[in-house]
């Protein structure tokens, strides 16, 4: 019956050549999560994989992939496809990839492949004192987002613009960072910031609605 | 307004629903509908398990899609499955694979101001409307299989990583849209021009990144059949397959099919971005293929499909009776010399014989193939296939592997019990 549906849609425009309606799509929601780990790495994958990519580019790969496998492609992202984490970084990433998705998970790290829906996940320490911009940091929002200009995502002036006039606008703002978004500021989707509490997730959109 | 709305509402309320869409269609009141967003319907539809370690995955309705198999959500990536190879030699538009490498995707294309620009080693740069392209000559029909370059790569042993994909990266369409030489001839190759690179509206998410850019030598993209394409089956592009214009490169695999087509530029010398320099790439030899471990040390673009085929009416485990036969069907393809015959073994190699061919619906199709077998005692029977195109290139009765994990050809083997 959709199938129907969306052919009588198109076809509604072929019928009306100078009034064609664009063709919209909205994609189904993202899913799949990084399994929790205590490794350093969990937070550092969370903070930069999915900025880009969905969990699952790493949670299909064989689980016998080696650490060297990892290694080199956690490095690719960088160069050339461009991830901004710092060098430092990387042995922490590598080692939680390989324990938990790759050829040295043992039975406490080993991970499913199930999109699980987002399971408990450990809240961040002291988060009803951490302000707006320690969690800016702890999120690496602003790989994506600048208080002035567009990066990835839009810049945060922006988005409190477009928000100005509603009158709840801080809890639609706070549960776009929660759940993700997309199709509302080009083609990139927001991730979903599913950890954040309600406080944080508060906090944060306070900060931007202020910008 | 939403149609999802509907969709999910009950049955009166969804034909209430299309006399509504009639009536508004009948008045050319489309514009009521303002910018319709088609909205994947109620997510997740179950799970399958791929024939190999760590193959489960969901199966997802995208929009404009029938549930796939989810590979990857953002970007999307979805497989065939692969029981849609057996409704028929033509994949339908609602199943065929989606395969993007970056995550800035295009989910509103307005078909008014989508423009088509071809620059570079040119006399005329052109800057086109849809509907300049669809004028400039007349249509053409083509049916082509497009195959991604990874497509089985989850069954490798030892594993490949990458995309961990099944045999379902594949299908088969009647491309419809006009030679890409028309649009060069109108633009006018300069002398000497050595390439053309083809970009899309999929972009990296982070600007610094190589975005996806395939390019073809002038010759191939003045030989009149490579196709810039905006209908698949009679029916405008899925927004996930490239609309509103794809690249159709018959014989090539599904890398050089270039999405939602933007910019064309030739190019007076050979185009060196990452996705043909760096990736993509396979050993330069004929087999295109090296030992498991080691590095090639001379590549090329990987280009030309090699030979395929595969049983599609019955599949591993499958229970047939003892005694009576059956009619396999299957199909095969090629990267465009055609498919001249396909043999099948019912003993796992011992013994082959001569399928019939189906019809030819040319030679960049799938073609389909049909044998009677009769399992003449019970328990386990080893089928394969095997086909050669018209050159007499065939298939390896054990993988031939690359670095990519790309072009996997093996003889494909299904295992019945006869009951």
């Amino acid at each position: 019956m959709r199938h129907i549906l969306i052919r009588i849609l198109l076809a509604a425009s072929a019928l009306a050549p100078y009034s064609a309606i664009a063709l919209d799509i909205q994609l189904p929601p993202e899913t799949a999560v990084f399994k929790p780990s205590e490794l350093p790495g969990y937070t550092l994958v969370q903070r930069n994989c999915t900025i880009c990519h969905s969990v699952h580019y790493i949670q299909s790969q064989p689980p016998t992939s080696p650490r060297s496998y990892w290694e080199a492609t956690v490095k690719k992202m960088r160069v050339p496809f461009g991830a901004k984490f710092p060098d430092e970084d990387i042995p922490a990433i590598v080692d939680y990839l390989v324990k938990t998705y790759g050829a040295e998970r043992n039975s406490k790290t080993m991970a499913l492949n199930t999109a699980n829906k987002p399971a408990i996940i450990v809240p961040m320490a002291a988060s009803s004192l951490a302000d707006a911009k320690t969690l800016l940091a702890a999120n690496n929002c602003l790989a994506c987002h600048a208080i002035d200009n567009k990066i990835v995502g839009p810049a945060f002036r922006d988005v409190a613009a477009k928000y100005a006039s509603k009158t709840n606008a801080a809890a639609l703002v706070a549960r776009n960072i929660r759940d993700g978004g997309a199709n509302k500021w080009g083609p990139v989707s927001m991730p979903a910031f599913g950890k954040l509490s309600d406080a944080e997730a508060d906090t944060l959109a306070h900060y931007v609605l202020s910008q | 307004m939403k149609p999802t709305l509907e969709l999910t509402a009950d049955a009166l309320q969804r034909r209430a629903f299309l006399k509504f869409l009639r009536q508004a269609s009948a008045l050319g009141a489309a514009t009521a509908f303002g910018s319709k967003a088609l909205t994947a319907l109620a997510g997740e539809s179950g799970h399958v398990t791929l024939p190999f370690e760590n193959g489960e995955r969901d199966l997802v309705a995208y929009p404009q899609k029938r549930p796939l198999i989810l590979h990857t959500a953002r970007p999307p990536q979805l497989e065939t499955p692969f029981s849609v190879f057996n409704e028929g030699v033509i994949t339908p538009n609602d199943a065929f694979f989606v395969r993007y490498h970056w995550s800035g995707i295009p989910t509103s294309i307005d078909p008014l101001t989508y423009r088509l620009r071809i620059g570079g080693n040119v006399n005329s740069p052109l800057d086109l409307s849809l509907a300049d392209l669809k004028q400039m000559a007349d249509t053409v029909d083509l049916v082509a299989v497009n195959q991604c370059s990874g497509n089985s790569r989850g069954h490798f042993m030892p594993r490949v990583n990458g995309g961990q994909l099944s045999n379902g990266a594949m299908g088969n369409a009647r491309w419809t849209g006009i030679p890409l030489r028309k649009v060069l001839e109108k633009s006018g190759v300069k002398a000497g021009s050595v390439q053309v690179a083809f970009n899309g509206l999929d972009t990296p998410p982070v600007g610094n990144a190589p975005d996806l850019i395939k390019a073809l030598n002038i010759d191939h993209a003045l030989d009149g059949e490579v196709m810039l394409a905006w209908q698949m089956n009679g029916a405008d592009l899925p927004l996930l397959n490239g609309y509103p214009v794809r690249l159709v490169v018959p014989g090539y695999y599904g890398t050089y099919w270039v999405k939602h087509v933007s910019d064309i530029t030739v190019t007076g010398k050979v185009f060196d971005g990452f996705w043909m320099s760096k990736a993509y790439r396979i050993p330069d030899n004929p087999c295109a293929c090296i030992e498991p471990e080691k590095e090639s040390a001379k590549t090329t673009p990987i280009n030309r499909m090699n030979v395929r085929s595969f049983i599609t009416s019955l599949t591993n485990g499958m229970q047939i009776k003892s005694g009576r036969q059956v009619i396999v069907r299957g199909i095969a393809f090629d990267g465009g010399y055609g498919v001249t015959e396909v043999a099948f073994s019912p003993d796992g190699g011992q013994n082959w014989q001569t399928a019939q061919l189906g019809k030819d619906l040319g030679r960049y199709s799938f073609r389909e193939w049909s044998v009677a077998f009769t399992a003449k005692r019970k328990g386990n029977h080893e089928l394969l296939v095997r086909a050669i195109n018209r050159i007499g290139q065939g298939q390896p009765l054990s993988p031939l592997v690359n670095p990519g994990g790309y072009m996997r050809n093996v003889v494909e083997s299904t295992h019945v019990v006869a009951v």
